[in-house]
């Protein structure tokens, strides 16, 4: 009877009440919203790379480099010379080494030229190696490998022949059209940035580009895909690379040595220190939005609050009348709380179903604009902790319409 | 005695030093019909507030032999909930409970939620207050003032009480609702052996009572008033 009661109560003030759900709801909507992506945005970033000792690129930030290198974002400063790769890479403190090349793309997908052994040792969350869906790693010279993304969106199939753009606009008009790519494997889905890449050999990237000078193709030139045939590919640069070293505490004394490499000014990073400092600079961001997210909160539990102390005026007449019938102070105390947390609870329903519904319809958006992989399911511990601080912030905000109420009541006010 | 009064007094704490009520002795005695009349701000409801234990006087209180001034708050409304039932002019039910959930909420206050038979009890105490089953169901304030009133009655007797306390109860009834109610009203009050405490202004009513009480005669504070 007692939650009836709230509960046509409620119902009887339905105006004022809808809008204080309303409220409620949205706040819950963007507080769980920011966690949610705060958590999974890091969670993404941080499954995007395993097993991968040293990142080596031309001199620029760590961030920079770890951005562009690991999830393509931004853009390189410079290249590193192929014969520089090549001697570090041939070093007896490295296991293996990943060549990184980029700057072209595919409808807006990056592609990457790389080696095979991109597909033996370049590992994703907890060190998982990547897995074919179907298909091999390429071979030939114009054989192309898809992240699971690209050929869902675009929808290609084995076998399937794709042109590659120069430069990164998802509508470029310097298209390697006389050089088209075979479909030859399709990878199966990380979360990472390699579900959004297309993967090629180095010597295909070299390829594409005979003829090219400063990004234009030149004219007159001649080269036709027959001239290919036997000829070994080697390109001249290349963006970064990857490095697994034999030992794992060798890794400071290699990134020194790389660092001071005379050849060419080069900086190895450590993706996991070059990840802090990039959560260090995004830290302030995370803590305004989190405290926006919190203000918001707490107005729309100010505004319930409001509402509960104006409809105790309003319902001056009927708390008088339950009163009279035997309601004791604490009965009136606990109604009031429980209409607080009823419209809490819808409002923690509503937030969650309109924060799901959200992500659903923004979770191409996202993966396509930010290389971002929301997980749906926002039901994790730290979700249940908010949602219980919620619970808890609800109760104190309506401790004090009930505690009117209940003082009313024991004097004899009402 | 029902009801006894020594040297009752009381003060609204907004203005402590103006008492509403100073009864110095008054009694009722068990099974009494009293109708209690006087003018505006004399001080009745404030009295009925203090006789159903809503409010903490000083002197000393006794209803149906307990002594209110003694009790704590929780135990006073765990006794007007078990032993006293109330009629008022409007505002008698929860307006958007049906008149089943009315009944059902202050039998719960009664503790009398935990019978088997409370549902059949309601049923049965509103079938007898000539309320079509149709309208049980149905929201109080789509109901008139007068089925209003009969749901009230039905409400204030699901507990039993020894005592009812009616307050201006027929102010909103015309006159041939009004006759029908008192005439009601008696007949439930008598076949239950309660005693009956009317407060109203209409003194065309206390032809229905054994006494006829003016709160000016006893309440000191309304007489200065």
């Amino acid at each position: 009877m007692f939650i009836r009661l709230a509960i046509k109560s409620l119902l009887d003030r339905k105006g004022s009440v809808l809008v204080s759900l309303l409220a409620m709801s949205v706040s819950i909507f963007v507080l769980l919203g920011v966690e949610h992506i705060r958590h999974q945005t890091k969670e993404n970033f941080s499954n995007t790379v395993s097993g991968v000792d040293l990142i080596v690129g031309a001199r620029t930030g760590s961030v920079n480099l770890l951005l562009y290198s690991v999830f393509r974002v931004g853009n390189p400063t410079n290249n590193i010379r192929w014969d520089t790769y090549k001697k570090i890479a041939s070093s007896r403190k490295v296991h293996w080494a990943i060549p990184i090349s980029l700057g072209d793309s595919h409808k807006g997908y990056r592609v990457l030229g790389t080696s095979a052994d991109y597909f033996r040792y370049f590992s994703y969350g907890d060190k998982r190696l990547l897995e074919f869906k179907e298909g091999r790693a390429f071979k030939d010279l114009f054989d192309v490998v898809l992240g699971a993304e690209v050929a869902r969106k675009l929808n290609y199939r084995m076998g399937d022949r794709l042109v590659l753009a120069h430069g990164m606009a998802s509508t470029s008009f310097s298209l390697h059209e006389d050089r088209p790519f075979d479909v030859v494997g399709i990878l199966s889905p990380t979360g990472t940035p390699v579900d959004q890449t297309l993967h090629v050999s180095l010597a295909g990237i070299e390829a594409i580009h005979m003829d090219w000078q400063h990004g234009v193709k030149q004219p007159n030139s001649s080269t036709s895909i027959d001239d290919f045939d036997g000829v070994e590919l080697q390109p001249e640069s290349i963006t970064a690379f990857m490095l697994g070293l034999k030992e794992k505490m060798a890794t400071f004394r290699v990134q020194r040595g790389i660092n001071n490499y005379k050849g060419e000014p080069l900086l190895a990073i450590l993706p996991g220190v070059a990840l802090s400092e990039l959560w260090q600079m995004m830290g302030v961001l995370e803590k305004t939005l989190l405290l926006v997210s919190v203000l918001v909160f707490l107005a729309a539990c100010l505004g319930v609050s409001a509402m509960l102390l104006a409809s105790i005026r309003e319902r001056r007449k009927e708390i008088h009348l339950l009163r009279v019938i035997g309601a004791p102070p604490r009965f009136l105390f606990f109604l009031i709380q429980l209409e607080a947390f009823l419209i809490t609870f819808l409002g923690v329903i509503l937030g969650l179903l309109l924060l799901m519904g959200c992500l659903l319809l923004s979770r191409d958006y996202l993966i396509e604009t930010f290389g971002l992989h929301i997980n749906i399911s926002i039901f994790t511990s730290n979700s249940a902790y908010m949602i219980f601080m919620v619970f808890a912030a609800s109760f104190i905000v309506a401790a004090l319409p009930s505690f009117v109420s209940y003082l009313r009541a024991s004097k004899g006010l009402d | 005695m029902a009801i006894t009064i020594q040297n009752v007094q009381y003060s609204y704490p907004s203005h402590p030093k103006r008492p509403v009520l100073n009864i110095p002795s008054w009694s009722v005695s068990e099974g009494e019909k009293t109708f209690l009349y006087g003018p505006s701000g004399c001080g009745k409801s404030t009295l009925l507030s203090a006789l159903s234990g809503l409010i903490k006087t000083t002197g000393s209180l006794t209803v149906l032999g307990q002594s209110l001034t003694e009790m704590s708050t929780n135990q006073r409304d765990e006794f007007r909930a078990q032993n006293i039932g109330f009629v008022f002019q409007q505002f008698n039910l929860i307006s958007y409970l049906s008149a089943i959930d009315n009944i059902r909420l202050a039998g719960g206050f009664g503790h009398r939620d935990r019978s088997d038979t409370i549902d059949q009890e309601i049923k049965s105490l509103l079938a007898n207050l000539n309320i079509a089953p149709a309208e049980w169901g149905e929201p109080a304030n789509n109901l008139s003032i007068g089925q209003q009133q009969r749901i009230a009655i039905a409400r204030a007797l699901i507990n039993k009480p020894q005592l009812l306390i009616a307050d201006e109860p027929t102010s909103s009834l015309d006159h041939v609702n009004r006759d029908a109610f008192m005439t009601l009203l008696m007949n439930i009050v008598d076949e239950h052996k309660m005693t009956l405490l009317l407060v109203s202004h209409d003194m065309s009513l206390s032809n229905h009572f054994n006494r006829v009480v003016s709160l000016n005669e006893i309440n000191l504070a309304g007489r200065r008033s």
